[in-house]
């Protein structure tokens, strides 16, 4: 077991300004290494992890093939974290910077753009996270966290088969996951996704882009009058289950 | 769901008097505090709710309306609902589940479907009006109140400055705004620019004590002198409770007190910065 690091602010800000120093580190993993810093630039957290790095995998042809595993893999590891821990970007720098720095550039960083401000976008994208949003969906490890956290959160019996439903299309995970007002609210996605899992083994008409769009339109409609958060379990899976037949029957006709 | 001040609702909603007057005699006011225990890092909340209007209280008191309160962090990515058929709510929240800025939403909700629902207290235009009411129907809503969660440890005195650049200043000079989340160190573009190259470097070295004597020392004492002597102007910015945790943290009297000699707290906040630079020339000299 090894003691949990993260950088300090300082170092993180350090990392960020000197990306075009060390492009070729973050693209090829040639050249001087960004993050030998003074050991004062790194500080240890309380907790005790196990090595992880080596069991994520990237399929270079499908990089996006193996993110439910990884994700499984990362939470597993990290499940100790506090809600708070985990919204800490210096702790997601260290680990992209240090520990899944390989894991990071194969999933991420296979091609490098020819615009030298292109190349550095995708590197402050992925080893970095400024916002929510950016751990929740960009950086390279925090997204995996999160996913399982949710994962677990949604669906704690089935973890994986609740990612396997959520990030086969891309507007369904884009919708149920990076937008705050479903993903933060776990009664309403578990009933969303217990719609959306049926449904998967029983002809998928819910994944049809149009279909799909159309029923969280309309759940965004009822959720301007109602405050989805406060129905009862049995009212708000009869709302959910009434406008995604809406939807599949307008689908249907249309 | 977000509060919406000009949101135009299909049936009469109670809210504050200035955002519509569907109930026109009545009111619906929620006292909201919030508790950080600094030592164990769990936060208390503790909701009063005040309620007039009495067809309302009645539909309370069938248990036809419930008081809903929906806290939103997104830091933590925690949303929840903490429900009450009394006026009163209180909770508590383990440390860690929520940091940063907290918001809490309070509502009146409608616990049952309502057929044609009717009420003399409605304001004359919806004289005659009857809407069906279903489950989770929003009846009455205040406005949001934001809270900053941060313990004093999480929110390193670094956090509370953000640096920026303006054509208006003079270079080779810096100064300080306060009224933004973050107090602002303002400097022209060029000594900008060899600011942000000069830290890249004091970062390696230990010649950070230079930077924190000539700029944050300073600015600092300016910003505790500022709000001592205005605090309702500054006391719903960010860096202000940011400052007053990490004051009380370092048993420095909180902000506002005005006998304290803020240039000696300032250079406890940082962690004694002029015997540093002492120490780093003394030993060079050597």
């Amino acid at each position: 077991m090894n003691t949990l690091q993260y950088y300090t602010s300082e170092t993180v800000e350090s990392l960020r300004n000197g990306i075009q120093d060390h492009l070729d580190w973050y693209y090829y993993n040639i050249g001087p290494t960004p993050h030998l810093l003074p050991v004062s630039g790194v500080r240890k957290s309380r907790l005790k992890v196990q090595s992880f790095a080596s069991e994520l995998v990237v399929d270079p042809d499908r990089p996006q093939k193996n993110d439910a595993e990884n994700a499984i893999t990362v939470y597993n590891t990290l499940r100790e974290l506090t809600p708070h821990q985990s919204s800490l970007e210096c702790l997601w720098v260290y680990l992209c910077h240090v520990v899944c720095a390989t894991y990071v550039c194969k999933r991420w960083l296979s091609a490098r753009p020819e615009n030298n401000e292109n190349a550095i976008r995708k590197v402050k994208n992925h080893y970095f996270a400024s916002g929510t949003r950016s751990l929740i969906r960009d950086n390279g490890v925090s997204r995996l966290w999160w996913l399982g956290r949710t994962a677990h959160e949604v669906a704690p019996d089935k973890p994986d088969e609740f990612l396997q439903v959520l990030l086969a299309k891309q507007d369904v995970r884009s919708a149920l996951l990076e937008r705050p007002s479903i993903s933060m609210n776990v009664r309403l996605l578990r009933g969303i996704y217990e719609i959306l899992r049926e449904n998967w083994y029983d002809g998928q008409e819910l994944f049809d882009r149009v279909t799909f769009r159309s029923w969280m339109i309309a759940l965004n409609r009822k959720g301007g009058v109602i405050l989805l958060d406060a129905l009862s379990d049995i009212e708000l899976k009869r709302l959910l289950q009434l406008e995604a037949e809406n939807a599949m029957s307008v689908n249907r006709s249309g | 769901m977000k509060f919406d001040s000009g949101k135009a609702w299909q049936h009469p909603v109670l809210r504050p008097k200035r955002y519509g007057d569907d109930y026109p005699y009545a009111e619906f006011e929620v006292d909201i505090d919030v508790e950080l225990d600094k030592r164990k890092g769990s936060v208390s909340l503790q909701a009063e709710y005040c309620l007039s209007d009495p067809n309302l209280l009645s539909l309370v008191d069938r248990e036809e309306a419930k008081y809903v309160l929906l806290v939103n962090c997104s830091k933590t990515r925690r949303r929840e609902t903490i429900e009450s058929f009394e006026p009163r709510i209180r909770n508590r929240f383990t440390a860690g589940d929520l940091s940063g800025r907290t918001e809490f939403s309070p509502f009146l909700i409608a616990t049952r479907f309502l057929e044609a629902y009717d009420w003399s207290g409605w304001h004359s235009d919806f004289c005659g009006l009857r809407v069906d009411i279903k489950e989770g129907y929003v009846l009455a809503v205040d406005e949001p109140k934001a809270y900053w969660i941060d313990r004093a440890e999480e929110a390193p005195l670094g956090s509370i400055f953000v640096h920026s650049a303006s054509p208006a200043m003079q270079n080779e000079r810096w100064d300080v705004q306060l009224d933004n989340d973050r107090v602002e160190i303002i400097m022209s573009e060029e000594t900008s620019r060899l600011y942000k190259s000069v830290r890249l470097e004091v970062i390696k070295k230990s010649d950070v004590h230079y930077l924190m004597n000539s700029l944050y020392l300073p600015a600092l004492v300016k910003v505790l002198y500022e709000a001592d002597n205005d605090t309702k102007t500054y006391e719903n910015f960010r860096w202000y409770s940011a400052l007053n945790n990490l004051l009380e943290f370092a048993h420095c009297p909180v902000l506002g007190s005005a006998s304290s000699n803020r240039v000696l707290d300032a250079q406890k906040l940082l962690a004694s910065p002029f015997n540093n630079l002492l120490s780093l020339l003394h030993g060079d000299s050597a």
